[in-house]
């Protein structure tokens, strides 16, 4: 009895190192193209198109962005077309949270973005990797990089806690033997 | 099974359900993590596997009711007149 309690307990620990380690994220950058591009928000954060991909960005859950990019590429001779997007990924899929697209005779650009983050996207939780693609005069650039809302987790964070503990007891006493069985 | 199997299901499901959603929410985990979903599978087959493993312990077999004595033994009691 004693020796299967220790090697279930075993197990579990085993579980858990694994899943702490899978956690990692990955690093490297994440980026194609020759364009490069910034964003500098109302906390101070400095986002950039160059930065490791293992770097989280803390970024305010509103306000403005102030920010700049260029193609990379030498000044168009006319009006040329473009279109881009910023993408944030799921664990399926992804969804697009912004895009733009129109006619410029130049190859760069800087502005403000004023932007709310909806109630339901979780502050001070994980990391979200966010892509942005750019595509102009036959090149499309990709930056991918890790940002996270500031904030704490708030109560959803307690409920998932709770409920992972009571669930778990419910996996223990699953383990519990049926009357009348030795 | 020697465990509760349909217990070990639903629970070992959402335990890893609830799991992955606390490490992200807490910042452990990023939010494109295949752990979120590999989690709830992990917690299914680990709640399976307590199902059927059944390390602790439970209900016993009921004991046998005693036996009657053997008529010699109570013949053999009886005093001689």
């Amino acid at each position: 009895m004693r020796t299967r309690k220790r090697t279930a307990i075993g197990i579990v620990g085993l579980a858990a190192l694994w899943i702490v380690a899978a956690a990692t994220p990955a690093f490297g950058v994440t980026e194609s193209g020759l364009c490069s591009g910034i964003g500098a928000f109302s906390n101070g954060t400095i986002v950039s198109s160059e930065q490791p991909i293992d770097v989280v960005s803390i970024v305010p859950d509103g306000g403005s962005v102030d920010y700049s990019g260029t193609t990379g590429m030498p000044e168009p001779d006319g009006p040329v077309s473009f279109n881009g997007s910023v993408d944030v990924a799921l664990p399926f899929g992804g969804i697009t949270v912004v895009t733009w697209s129109g006619e410029t005779e130049t190859n760069s650009a800087a502005s403000t973005y004023e932007y709310t983050v909806p109630s339901l996207v979780p502050r001070g939780s994980g990391a979200l990797e966010v892509t942005a693609r750019h595509v102009q005069q036959g090149q499309t650039c990709v930056a991918t990089v890790q940002m996270a809302i500031e904030g704490s987790p708030g109560a959803a964070a307690a409920v998932g806690a709770v409920g992972t503990v009571i669930f778990g007891a419910g996996v223990i006493g699953a383990g519990f033997r049926k009357k009348g069985l030795a | 099974m020697k465990g509760r199997p349909i217990l070990g299901l639903i629970s070992g499901f959402m335990f890893g359900l609830f799991l992955g959603i606390t490490l992200f929410l807490y910042g452990v985990v990023p939010l494109a993590s295949s752990l979120l979903w590999i989690l709830p599978l992990i917690g299914l087959v680990l709640g399976l596997a307590m199902a059927a493993w059944g390390p602790f312990g439970g209900g016993t077999a009921p004991s046998p009711e005693p036996a009657p004595p053997a008529p010699d033994a109570a013949e053999d009691s009886q005093p001689e007149a």
